[in-house]
Parts: structure tokens; C-alpha cells; sequence
């Protein structure tokens, strides 16, 4: 019980952080903002294809959006505290590793995951402003939005939490070019994903579940080698 | 009751062939002392200090607190209070919102009221819901130490509490450690190379050098022992005393002796006080005082330094 309530006092915390840091909220938003709206308008077919694109935006898009603004706000969250030095301190407390990093990742997965709900809004928003018949997503993509995309995040920002733990700050950089690099590509590719039919499917949706879980639990596992000496000797 | 205890604690951060960061260090504080650990910038004060926190792990030796290895169970990080030299605070909480955030991962009860106490015994009431970015180094630090101490802790650690700070600031920080020591019966770890502040708040130091500990005692047997081998001798003139520093060279034994105006200092050699004092008289001479002199912890220490570069 105690272990959970300084998890919830911990993901509070980043959240609160979040929330109130104006320039790191909103460029959160901003990219939310843009990239949804490039999707929605990007959303071209006849009435009766726009269904199944907007359905494979929101497929998509859903969860990528969610991983974009979880990359930007892991890194305000793990990475700053490291460089400032404040870890050190919190490693001190009678909070287990598992607890902090686990704290960390809530607190940055909720907003990331309402601000892909957001984008998911915006999208079916701007689709339906442009054409003539009303366009609602399916269950499946209600369903992936509303369980999938949280699983994927929190996983996704779990590791990279993990990652800018574990590493050194020169390790880090390196790794957040890489990122940057995937997560921009991916989001490039966006128009050759959605402009293919029936993408989404109960097997598309209970794969990504199911590879969510195995990265939850891969995640899981490589907490393993996290320890508090790793923490130390790579801050500086 | 020994609280902190390291036993020939030695820590490596390269290979084999890399020097020790710390070195056979051993180490035995009471409960209730404000114990002083002293030593140049990368002497590895603040290494032996995440050691003791359970941060490290030794490479050799062991280390015990509270009879315990260190940042094994919570139950044990729960009873230690820590300063690092940057206060591990997040500029964008407020003063009221770092504390209670402590405070709740400590398990606090009653946080308002702790809160109000230590925002009041630091000085910073009146700054509650000021962001911590706006605060300048010195009340950070103040906050750093009411969040250090917001689970009332019975062990301490301070890293460099002073550091950085200017005098005004500094003075403000060391009364507030004074009066936390004097008013809560708590152990305090203090790495400084400030010896004006360890000087006023330890009980016992030690004094590190590179990763070796060169010297751990009370500072008063410290600075003591440092002129053990020594004394000075006052004449009623400068003229008597020429001729006690003839007197005393003439015992062969003794020949490191030294003149100025009235006074004669003389290393002893394992000769008793009473006997030199015995001498002089017997040679007519009058004697108005004789001193043991009593270094400072300054000379002290940059002896100590000093002997181990030139080894």
C-alpha cells in the first residue's frame, strides 16, 4: 500500500510538473495540434473510403502521437532530474527504483495518452469538417484508443525512461537523436499507412495489445539491471 | 551506539591498475555526535558519502548503518536525512510543494504542521508559494536542509552545506545547523573543506586525502597532538631569552630551538616539561610563562595534507 501511494505521489508530481510548465505543455499540444491536423486534412478519398482511412489514422496516428509527446516529457521528467542532479536525492528516500521510475512513467504516459485522445478528436474533427456525410470511428479503433494507446505508451515511456536512466548523459544523446530520428520517419510514413485499406482489424488491434504487454514486460525484466549505483556514477 | 560504521572501506571506479577512490577508510560515529569529514575537492568525501548511503557499493570492506548494509531496505533510507551540495530541489515547485512532496514519500502525518515549523525554523514562512527557481543558492540550500529533515531523521548527511554561498549566507546556515544539532539529539555526517564551519560544529573530525584517512580525532586533540612536541618558554626579557635558547642547545638534545623577542620555542624530544622548565631556573633564568602551543585546525590540517603530497 505504501509502495503504491508514493508511486501515486511521484506520477502527481511529474503530472502537476507537466501541467504547469506552460512552455513544456504546450509544446506538447502544438505537436499533438500539427501533426493531427496535417492527418486530418490529409484524409482524401471518396466519403465511402474516408471511413477506413480515418480509421487507420486514428490507428495509427493514436499511437504515435501518444509516443511523441511521452519522448518529449520522459525527457523533462528522467533525464533533467539526472542532469540537475535531483535523482540523487529522491534515490535516497525509502522509495524502491521500481517505484521511482514506475511513478515517472505514469506521470508522463497520462498526458501524453490525453493529448493522443485529444489528436484522435481533432482528427475525426477536421475528417468530418471535410466531407459530407458524418464519419465516426469504428469500435475497434475506440477500443485501441481507449486501451491499446495507453499500454503502448506507458510501456514505450517506461523504457525510455529506462534508457535515460541507465545511460550517460553522451549515451543519452545519442539515443534521443535516434529517436527523434524513428519517431519523425514514422510519422513521415504516415500517408502510405493510412491509404491502405482495412488496416484495422480485431488481429491488428489485439497484436499491438498484445505487443504492448511484451514490451510492459520486457521493461519489466530489464529493471533488473537498473540499481542505484547505475543511477550514480552516470550522472555526470 | 555506533550508528555509521566503515570497516577498511575501499571504492575503485576503473579496472585493477586504477588508483582507489577511496582507500581503506574506517570509520565509527556515535549516535548524537556531529562528526566532521574533512578534505581537499576530490579527496572522495562525497564518494565516502554515497557509500554510507547506500548509493555505492564498496569495492572492499564493508559498511554498517544502524548495523545494517545500507540501501538494503527502505526501512533504513527512512531514519537518514541527505544535503548534496546541489539541495536536490526541483526550481519548478513551489517551497510548500517540495517539502509536502518529501514529506508524503516519507510517510509524514501531520505535514501541514511540520511544514509551517520548518518553513519557519529555515526562515522561509513568508516564501511558501514562491517557486524554487526564484530562491537565490542560500535559501536553497536553508530548503534543502528543512527538506532534509522533514522525516525528522536520526542521521544526516551534509554535503558541502556551505558551498557556494557567500559569507552572509553562510553564517545563516551554519546557525542553523548549530541549533539543529544543539536542539534535536541527531547525528550529523558534515563532508566540508570549510574549517571555520567544521571547526564550530564537529565534535570529531576526520580528515581525508586522496581516499585515505590521514587523521580522525576530537578537534581539540587534534590541534593538541599537532604541538605535543613542542613548547614555548616566555623570559622576563629578550636578552634571558638568548640565553635560555643557548642553555637549552647546549643540552644537545634538544636541538630545534627557536628565538623571538622574549619568547623560546623548543621542539621537547620526548624530554618532560618540568625538566626543561628545571634547567632554565637552574641557570638563572626567569621564567614568566610556559605555553604548550595550540595549533589551528587550519595549520593542522594543511600539515597533514601537506606531509601526505610531499609522501
Amino acid at each position: 500500500m505504501r509502495a503504491f501511494d508514493q508511486v501515486l505521489t511521484i506520477a502527481h508530481k511529474e503530472l502537476r510538473e507537466i501541467v504547469t510548465n506552460r512552455g513544456l505543455l504546450f509544446s506538447g499540444v502544438f505537436f499533438a495540434g500539427w501533426f493531427s491536423l496535417m492527418t486530418g486534412m490529409g484524409v482524401t478519398g471518396e466519403d465511402i473510403s474516408r471511413g477506413a482511412e480515418l480509421d487507420n489514422s486514428l490507428f495509427y496516428m493514436g499511437a504515435l502521437i501518444g509516443l511523441f509527446v511521452g519522448y518529449i516529457y520522459s525527457g523533462q521528467t528522467y533525464l533533467r532530474e539526472k542532469q540537475t542532479g535531483i535523482v540523487e536525492t529522491l534515490l535516497c528516500s525509502p522509495v524502491s527504483l521500481r517505484s521511482i521510475w514506475i511513478g515517472k512513467a505514469l506521470g508522463v504516459a497520462l498526458p501524453s495518452w490525453l493529448l493522443s485522445l485529444l489528436s484522435a478528436a481533432l482528427i475525426v474533427l477536421v475528417v468530418n469538417y471535410r466531407s459530407t456525410e458524418t464519419i465516426m470511428p469504428g469500435a475497434t479503433v475506440l477500443l485501441h484508443m481507449l486501451l491499446v494507446v495507453p499500454a503502448f505508451i506507458v510501456a514505450a515511456v517506461a523504457l525510455m525512461g529506462f534508457s535515460q536512466l541507465m545511460l550517460g548523459m553522451r549515451e543519452n544523446m545519442v539515443v534521443n537523436m535516434l529517436t527523434i530520428m524513428v519517431l519523425f520517419g514514422a510519422l513521415a510514413a504516415t500517408r502510405v499507412v493510412v491509404e491502405e485499406a482495412q488496416l484495422v482489424t480485431w488481429t491488428a488491434v489485439t497484436g499491438l495489445l498484445s505487443a504492448s504487454l511484451g514490451l510492459l514486460l520486457l521493461t519489466s525484466l530489464l529493471g533488473r539491471f537498473l540499481s542505484r549505483e547505475r543511477i550514480v556514477r552516470t550522472i555526470s | 551506539m555506533t550508528v555509521i560504521e566503515a570497516i577498511d572501506l575501499s571504492k575503485s571506479f576503473g579496472g585493477p591498475s586504477t588508483p582507489p577512490v577511496l582507500d581503506g577508510i574506517s570509520l565509527a560515529i556515535e549516535a548524537g555526535e556531529v562528526f566532521g569529514y574533512l578534505g581537499p575537492n576530490g579527496a572522495g568525501k562525497t564518494t565516502t558519502m554515497r557509500v554510507l548511503l547506500g548509493l555505492l557499493r564498496p569495492t572492499k570492506g564493508a559498511v554498517r548503518v544502524f548495523g545494517e548494509e545500507p540501501g538494503q531496505r527502505d526501512e533504513v533510507r527512512a531514519r537518514l536525512g541527505v544535503l548534496f551540495e546541489n539541495s536536490g530541489l526541483d526550481d519548478r515547485m513551489t517551497a510548500h510543494q517540495s517539502l509536502d512532496y518529501h514529506a508524503r514519500l516519507y510517510g509524514v502525518r501531520d505535514r501541514r504542521g511540520r511544514i509551517d515549523e520548518l518553513l519557519d525554523f529555515v526562515g522561509l514562512a513568508d516564501r511558501r508559494g514562491a517557486k524554487i527557481g526564484t530562491f537565490s543558492t542560500g535559501m536553497k540550500r536553508k530548503l534543502g536542509l528543512a527538506r532534509a529533515i522533514v522525516h525528522d531523521p536520526e542521521i544526516l548527511f551534509l554535503d558541502e552545506p556551505s558551498a557556494g554561498l557567500d559569507p552572509e549566507a553562510q553564517r545563516m546556515v551554519r546557525e542553523l545547523l548549530q541549533e539543529l544539532a544543539a536542539t534535536r539529539n541527531i547525528t550529523v555526517f558534515l563532508n566540508s573543506h570549510h574549517l571555520d564551519e567544521v571547526q564550530r560544529l564537529c565534535s570529531r573530525i576526520a580528515i581525508l586525502h586522496r581516499g585515505r584517512i590521514r587523521a580522525c580525532d576530537s578537534v581539540e586533540n587534534l590541534r593538541r597532538g599537532a604541538g605535543a612536541d613542542r613548547i614555548e618558554v616566555r623570559l622576563s626579557g629578550a636578552a634571558q631569552a638568548a640565553r635560555a635558547a643557548e642553555v637549552l642547545m647546549a643540552l644537545h638534545r634538544l636541538p630545534h630551538v627557536g628565538v623571538d623577542g622574549e619568547w623560546v620555542t623548543t621542539a621537547i624530544d620526548g624530554m618532560a616539561t618540568p625538566e626543561i622548565v628545571a634547567t632554565l631556573v637552574r641557570a638563572g633564568l626567569d621564567i614568566e610563562e610556559v605555553t604548550r602551543p595550540v595549533k589551528s585546525l587550519e595549520d593542522v590540517y594543511f600539515e597533514m595534507v601537506r606531509e601526505e603530497g610531499a609522501a
